[in-house]
């Protein structure tokens, strides 16, 4: 049996427009195993929501395979084995919590006897136990979020589909909802989680896909992503005008940080002493991963 | 599949009953509630009193019927499709046909007890004055909950492959063109008007449309006309094979748009 929980090979798909047609993906691949948290960033229309969508069945490809848990995308199966948040989730808000809850784990096929007990699980997982019995409308748009990852696991899936966890949030409640997926993670969770909030990305994602023009242009670890090939970074204290020439740059709390070639290393570091300075960390020099994005799309646009 | 169904259409319900279209079917209830007292103001005479209230109460509830087919039909999958709705809902383990058929199935709910709550209070209205309750009347107006069954069926339909105002319009066309009886055809657009191409085309596309004059048994009331069971069967035949035939068609479009 496989160990990916998302499998995506050649995937293409094009769509009409008035003006002619539009390539939403140009042979996607994509692997993602089971129990990791993938981060799949992109900019704005590089086809992210369109492979979301050939995920969840409601867009058909033209061409390529798809496969969730090991089922084609789109059928019962796959769609039995996953949960999905949408990029803007909107629910029957007339409906309490519960109630809503309770009609979507019926329809996702949870027995009536165990039907109450996962909602208020589910409810109680995402904070919102104690507002099982209001309505949708009453809620803010946190708590809509939260509520939206409640239905996506009431059924129990081995796999969430996240599309824009948190978009448009305020800062507390993205934090929350940071420490929710982590949580999730812990209880080995498959989690695909879409976004544009690269620092989330960061510090929740195992693994990172990055896709543009419909195709993914880097896939792997955090630490492959962001790390810089044959550099190192130095974090010291001391005296930074006579170390001018090695550039520091200021760190954080009085803390300076210097990149050097990875064969410097030594003269840097003998650099720091003999002027006075206390070595903090030595560490493979890393990139934000907007650096990443930002080099991605320039050199996808330039091509 | 079939109680995921029935939690699709109670969903569809208890969104219509949020949307508050049970308002308007109550508003026109007391209006038929009140009809045969206004009509009997005119002194008329028993009999013609009973023929105009029927007439006139059993014609506002056709139309009222057909209103609400269009609006039903057109918006059932539409309004999911434009509030997002439809996304979490088509994640789950449910073919698409299952949840057109959820949605059909509310909307059939809606017509039917509407139309059944409007012809009781007719009959209840129209059997205070002439101390007789005629039980026909329900009939007739589930005839014409057939014929607005059949149109919603054809606007579903129609919603999965245009927008909702073409989707509307494209019913209205089908009631209307549908609805002809040959009669008017013969009378009106040959003999009348001397139109014999438009006379052709209403035939030929009649020929091709469910014929909603079929489901018009108001004269049977009005006349006290006895209604034969093996008509009432075979009409109830008909509108069945329309409206699988309407759903099998949106399934179809349906299962292959792009959501």
């Amino acid at each position: 049996m496989s160990d990916l929980a998302l499998e995506v090979r050649e995937l293409r798909k094009t769509y009409k427009t008035v003006g002619g047609t539009q390539e939403a993906l140009r042979g996607l691949d994509l692997s993602v195993r089971k129990g990791q948290v993938y981060g799949y960033v992109g900019p704005n229309g590089a086809g992210k929501s369109t492979s979301i969508k050939i995920l969840l069945g409601l867009v058909r490809p033209d061409s390529g395979t798809a496969l969730v848990m090991g089922h084609p995308a789109g059928s019962v199966e796959a769609r039995r084995l996953l949960g999905y948040l949408p990029e803007v989730a909107v629910y029957h808000e007339f409906m309490g919590a519960e109630e809503l809850l309770v009609l979507h784990a019926a329809l996702a096929g949870v027995s009536a006897s165990d039907r109450l007990s996962r909602c208020r699980t589910a409810l109680e997982m995402v904070g919102l136990g104690s507002r099982m019995k209001s309505r949708i409308r009453e809620f803010s748009k946190g708590m809509k979020q939260r509520f939206g990852i409640a239905q996506a696991l009431v059924a129990d899936p081995p796999l969430l589909v996240l599309d824009e966890l948190t978009s448009g949030l305020d800062p507390i409640a993205q934090l929350e909802l940071k420490e929710l997926i982590l949580s999730l993670k812990e209880r080995g969770i498959t989690i695909f989680f879409s976004s544009h909030m690269m620092s989330e990305v960061e510090t929740v994602c195992d693994s990172i896909g990055i896709i543009h023009q419909g195709k993914l242009r880097a896939e792997g670890t955090l630490q492959d992503l962001l790390s810089i090939e044959n550099r190192v970074a130095i974090h010291f204290r001391g005296p930074t005008d006579e170390l001018a020439e090695l550039n520091p740059q200021p760190a954080k709390a009085g803390e300076q940080v210097i990149t050097v070639e990875q064969a410097g290393t030594d003269a840097a570091l003998d650099r720091i002493r003999q002027a006075g300075g206390s070595i903090l960390t030595v560490a493979p020099a890393k990139r934000h991963l907007e650096d990443v994005l930002h080099q991605l799309v320039t050199a996808g646009e330039a091509a | 599949m079939i109680l995921k169904i029935y939690y699709l259409s109670k969903l569809y319900l208890l969104e219509q009953i949020r949307r508050q279209v049970h308002l308007v079917t109550l508003f026109l209830a007391v209006i038929l509630l009140m009809l045969p007292a206004y009509v009997n103001s005119f002194s008329l005479g028993l009999s013609a009193f009973e023929r105009v209230a029927k007439d006139f109460g059993l014609t506002l509830i056709s139309f009222y019927a057909v209103a609400m087919a269009i609006f039903l039909g057109v918006t059932a999958v539409s309004s999911d499709l434009e509030r997002r709705t439809l996304y979490p809902l088509l994640a789950r383990p449910i073919p698409r046909w299952a949840y057109l058929m959820g949605k059909f199935v509310g909307v059939l709910v809606v017509l039917v007890s509407s139309v059944l709550v409007l012809s009781c209070c007719l009959m209840l209205s129209i059997a205070a004055l002439a101390k007789f309750a005629d039980g026909q009347l329900i009939v007739v107006a589930l005839c014409y909950a057939l014929e607005a069954s059949v149109l919603a069926a054809a606007c579903i339909f129609f919603s999965t492959f245009s927008s909702p105002p073409l989707a509307g319009v494209l019913g209205v066309f089908l009631y209307f063109v549908g609805g002809l009886s040959q009669s008017f055809i013969s009378f009106f657009l040959v003999e009348d008007r001397e139109s014999p191409a438009v006379a052709m085309l209403a035939r030929g596309l009649k020929m091709v449309m469910p014929h909603f004059d079929l489901f018009r048994v108001k004269n049977a009331v009005v006349y006290t006309l006895p209604l034969e069971p093996a008509y009432l069967l075979s009409i109830t035949g008909y509108a069945l094979a329309w409206m699988l035939l309407f759903v099998l068609l949106a399934e179809r479009v349906f299962a292959r748009k792009d959501l």
